[in-house]
């Protein structure tokens, strides 16, 4: 490595006045715009990408890393406040974010999803540093066997995050992989449980599904409560909030949480096709599985909003890793910074290393910087997020269900999804009246699709016999390590409800 | 938009709020206010059913 380039590289981006507006910029819109439900990283990097055009390379990557970084970030705030997460890869921050905004610490959880969210970011950004070429080797060994051993792999945690009940999770989990089979068939283009509905020709929209089960059903949830005198209708948070970052207490105790969750999310967000959403539950269930107190993971500790935020910003250096070293996009919005790179005239690849590595390195410090930024506007930015809970109940719940209908639309432009938004709030709202856990049924859609798909395309390329899956021994280790989770899991599920079963008749 | 402001409107008058001010604000100005940065900001043109004149009048503005 060529110190001196490095160092040389990181002071010429850090001294820019045009990258450092650019990418503050970038990451103050992102924040906003990852905050309403629908508008995920990926869209705003699409929508401001025009504006990129006129400028120069790094002030136009520095545009698009502050609006990836704040948006991933943005998301968890929606999740925490209203129980409605901003991008699929908050989906599980709201396992412990929400429950503390609902003790009153929502300015708490904030602070920590930042904080965890900044210290994933570096965690991704050094790693991009100093291991790319090797990361990206190991990813790019990631065949069909290797991608369906991942999604069963990621499906394992299903009992981690079940809560009191497995057989309630896995009943979800199932429920949520008969959804994915919805639409065409990825494979063959057969209509499946499309009924003659052209809008269900391409399967159930995710985020819709998303906004529905967790922001509506929480809208009609508070609603009922209210009209059976349950919840205070003038019911509003008064937490005063006197530090924006964390406290050094909180910091000792989620540090492993941080490290943890952002070097999962920094390996996953490396592999092709894997992405943030699967990232955090697999971090998630991962720090809950190693905690010493596992039963308190989903009641809101801070543990667990660190867990999630680091592994989602940590993605989104992994996912600049096979994009630089090897010219693949590691998820969505690294393809669209593919094209912008393609713009400017670089082709990233193994070349790049060698013909442009002043930009590399560049590209590198930029997004230690959008990191940076993200954080600087997230500490401007947290009393007034945490706001929003001091609304009444009365006139939160009507802006809350407002924000996540338009949401919804707004993904494909189709009223549809509005339609799909409110039949799955119903649904979520009964299947939490019955204490049938949501999470499952997000990761099932997340890796429905990606488990069907490979096991076909495997099963294709081996003539249908699948005990060829052992000449790959990645795919075999996640297989082994996918049992190994479940084992334990059900150990420590098992040890939860006797410690809860032993208080309750304390 | 027509939907939403009648459907916060009632679930605000289900769950006891009886203020006509407040009423008006939130179920009129929410949508409203998030249709702006729905329309001028993302360029996600969501359909305003009978208020369609005010997209012309934010257009000309």
């Amino acid at each position: 490595m060529d110190w001196s380039l490095l160092f040389s590289s990181y002071a010429n981006v850090f001294l820019s006045p045009q990258v450092l507006l650019m990418t503050l910029l970038g990451a103050a819109g992102s924040v906003l715009l990852g905050a309403i439900p629908g508008m995920t990283a990926t869209m705003g990097v699409a929508l401001l990408i025009p504006f990129s055009f006129g400028m120069d390379l790094i002030p136009s990557i520095g545009l698009l890393l502050g609006i990836y970084c704040g948006g991933m970030y943005g998301g968890s705030i929606s999740a925490i406040l209203i129980h409605a997460p901003g991008t699929p890869s908050a989906a599980a921050t709201l396992l412990d974010g929400y429950p503390m905004a609902k003790k009153g610490e929502a300015g708490r959880a904030l602070s920590v999803a930042m904080f965890s969210s900044f210290c994933g970011g570096i965690i991704g950004a050094l790693i991009m540093t100093f291991l790319s070429p090797l990361v990206a080797k190991v990813a790019m060994k990631f065949t069909s066997a290797e991608m369906l051993m991942l999604a069963i792999f990621g499906l394992s945690v299903i009992i981690s995050i079940s809560g009191k009940s497995i057989a309630k999770g896995l009943i979800s989990a199932f429920f949520g992989m008969l959804l994915c089979t919805i639409g065409l068939d990825p494979t063959y283009s057969k209509q499946r449980f499309t009924f003659g509905v052209t809008s269900l020709k391409g399967g159930l929209s995710f985020i819709p599904v998303l906004i529905g089960l967790f922001a509506v059903a929480e809208v009609i949830a508070g609603v009922e409560r209210i009209i059976a005198g349950r919840e205070s209708a003038q019911a509003k948070s008064n937490e005063k909030i006197t530090r924006v970052l964390p406290d050094g207490k909180t910091i000792r105790t989620i540090l492993p949480n941080i490290l943890s969750g952002g070097l999962i999310g920094t390996f996953i967000g490396a592999i092709p096709g894997a992405g943030g959403d699967i990232a955090v539950f697999v971090s998630y269930a991962f720090n809950k599985g190693v905690s010493k107190h596992p039963e308190k993971w989903g009641t809101g500790i801070p543990n667990g909003v660190a867990a999630t935020e680091s592994a989602n910003n940590g993605c989104s250096g992994g996912a600049m890793i096979p994009l630089l070293s090897l010219g693949v996009p590691g998820d969505s919005v690294t393809a669209i910074l593919l094209g912008a790179f393609i713009m400017k005239g670089i082709q990233p690849g193994p070349m790049m290393y060698v013909s442009e590595l002043p930009t590399v390195y560049k590209v590198f410090a930029a997004l230690m910087l959008a990191n940076l930024a993200m954080l600087l506007v997230g500490c401007a930015g947290v009393r007034v997020f945490a706001k929003i809970v001091s609304l009444e109940k009365r006139m939160l719940y009507p802006i809350i269900l407002i924000v996540s209908l338009l949401g919804a639309f707004s993904i494909n432009k189709n009223a549809f999804d509005i339609g799909v938004c409110v039949f799955f709030g119903v649904i979520g709202w009964l299947m939490n009246k019955y204490e049938f856990p949501l999470s499952p049924i997000l990761l099932a859609l997340i890796l429905g699709p990606m488990c069907e798909q490979n096991f076909v395309r495997f099963m294709d390329l081996n003539q249908g016999n699948f005990w060829e899956i052992r000449h790959y021994p990645i795919a075999v280790g996640f297989f082994v390590v996918a049992v190994g989770v479940v084992i334990f899991s059900l150990f420590n599920q098992r040890k939860i409800n006797k410690a809860e079963a032993a208080n309750t008749a304390e | 938009m027509v939907v939403s402001f009648f459907l916060s409107g009632i679930i605000m008058w289900l769950i006891g709020l009886r203020s006509p001010v407040k009423l008006l604000l939130v179920s009129a100005l929410v949508p409203l206010g998030m249709w702006i940065v729905f329309y001028k900001f993302l360029a996600v043109n969501i359909p305003m059913g009978v208020l369609e004149v005010l997209r012309d009048m934010v257009d000309k503005i």
